[in-house]
């Protein structure tokens, strides 16, 4: 009889409370639709881990199907790199070769990561590389955050996933306020002019191969980071291998983000998700994406200051990662304030620019935190 | 490398690497920058339809 009711003699408080923020996850995916395609595997991976025996993970002596994954594809970072692959195959290049300028927003708008590192560790991160793991939440990048996770806090790769995809979806909550409180109103009806330039193919298909070289050399252990990312782009952009492209961009991503998203499940076990260090990762993570909208702000400001033609401060927003959204939200600030302004190419070029800065800022935390902590 | 951080405590790290983060960041993506001027440069056809790297 005690064998038939061994679910319920495993069963704790942290377990069910687990299964109800696994359903929560589920809710605001299908709900909310808030990055649907993570947080729903996510959200039925927690469920999965947390039933009495966790059998998907670990029975009677041999690993479940759960941790066979995450043994494969997230100890070896192969998930997360595949979703590079994906992602570089969907980026179009091409507004930031109009507007290379706005590549220096992409680079301010990365001043959350570093902020958010030192306000992890004065909140109580365990250490240096704890606390870089939070506040790589703020590449509002979900595979850069996983793989620095991977390598810095594999415990807390759970909450730090969550967080990452939580907050991306949560860009038109999260940086309107802090654009606004930041800038005045004759600044964000400032216009910016564009002009469509033909970019010749040949500098699409550098591109990649000259960022992977140069990243490589300035920063060697970022390389399986940019290297897929422009490796997904350079098969984008070659022109003949359209297919590959194409897999890439829709089955090689669905199957690795079902994947990886069910797997970031597996880490979120009650005993290491319901602890105080999962409410520093959630601020953390929030405290990374204002710090970001703010740095971008501010350096456009900062650059206004010599300009003669004046840059719309809220286009520095948009130097975060998380594309299209932010570039979206920039421009209905704008037209909000003025509704015949159109700032939605330079907001695009910005963040196509955010995406390249994170992952390189990413690629410098991987090569700088090791040499530091020693 | 940075032995003169060794005995420092984490935060003094911290607002070291930001300091160190930052400024990284902008001078790679300076180079990105950079390397598209150049290639665009080179690149881009001009009236006569040569390229100022067939020339």
């Amino acid at each position: 009889m005690d064998k038939l009711l061994v679910g319920f003699y495993n069963m704790d408080l942290g377990q069910i409370i687990m299964i109800l923020i696994g359903g929560l996850l589920i809710y605001l995916a299908i709900k909310k639709e808030y990055e649907p395609m993570l947080l729903l595997p996510i959200g039925f991976g927690t469920i999965l881990v947390n039933l009495p025996l966790a059998a998907v993970l670990d029975y009677e002596g041999a690993p479940g199907v759960l941790k066979i994954l995450f043994d494969a594809g997230i100890q070896t970072e192969l998930f997360p790199v595949l979703i590079f692959v994906a992602v570089g195959a969907m980026i179009d290049f091409t507004p930031l070769f109009v507007n290379p300028t706005m590549l220096f927003f992409g680079a301010a708008a990365q001043f959350g990561i570093f902020a958010t590192i030192v306000v992890a560790l004065l909140f109580g991160a365990d250490d240096l590389k704890v606390a870089s793991a939070i506040g790589i939440i703020g590449a509002a990048d979900g595979p850069t955050a996983i793989f620095v996770a991977t390598k810095f806090a594999q415990k807390y790769l759970g909450p730090i996933t969550v967080a990452a995809y939580s907050y991306m979806s949560l860009v038109p909550i999260v940086q309107p306020p802090v654009v606004k409180l930041l800038t005045t109103k004759e600044e964000r009806m400032i216009r910016m002019e564009y002009t469509d330039v033909k970019v010749p193919k040949m500098v699409k298909i550098l591109f990649p191969i000259l960022i992977t070289i140069i990243a490589g050399i300035i920063a060697p252990i970022s390389v399986p980071l940019v290297g897929f990312l422009m490796f997904g782009n350079l098969i984008r952009e070659c022109g003949v291998l359209e297919r590959l492209s194409q897999s890439a961009q829709n089955e090689l991503a669905n199957l690795a983000t079902i994947l990886l998203g069910i797997t970031i499940g597996s880490t979120m076990r009650a005993q290491d998700f319901l602890q105080p260090m999962t409410l520093v990762i959630l601020l953390g993570g929030l405290a990374a994406f204002i710090f970001d909208t703010a740095g971008g702000v501010l350096f456009a400001k900062f650059l206004n200051l010599f300009l003669k033609k004046k840059v719309n401060p809220m286009v520095g927003a948009a130097g975060i990662s998380a594309f299209p959204m932010s570039a979206r939200v920039i421009q209905r600030m704008a037209q909000k304030e003025d509704p015949s302004n159109f700032i939605l190419m330079q907001a695009v070029s910005a963040n196509v620019a955010g995406q390249l800065g994170s992952i390189i800022a990413g690629g410098l935390i991987l090569a700088l935190v090791p040499l530091l902590v020693g | 490398m940075f032995d003169f951080l060794a005995g420092a405590s984490d935060v003094t790290k911290s607002l070291f690497l930001m300091v160190v983060g930052v400024l990284g960041t902008h001078a790679t993506l300076l180079l990105f920058f950079i390397m598209i001027k150049v290639l665009l440069k080179v690149f881009t056809r001009n009236a006569d339809g040569s390229t100022n790297a067939e020339q």
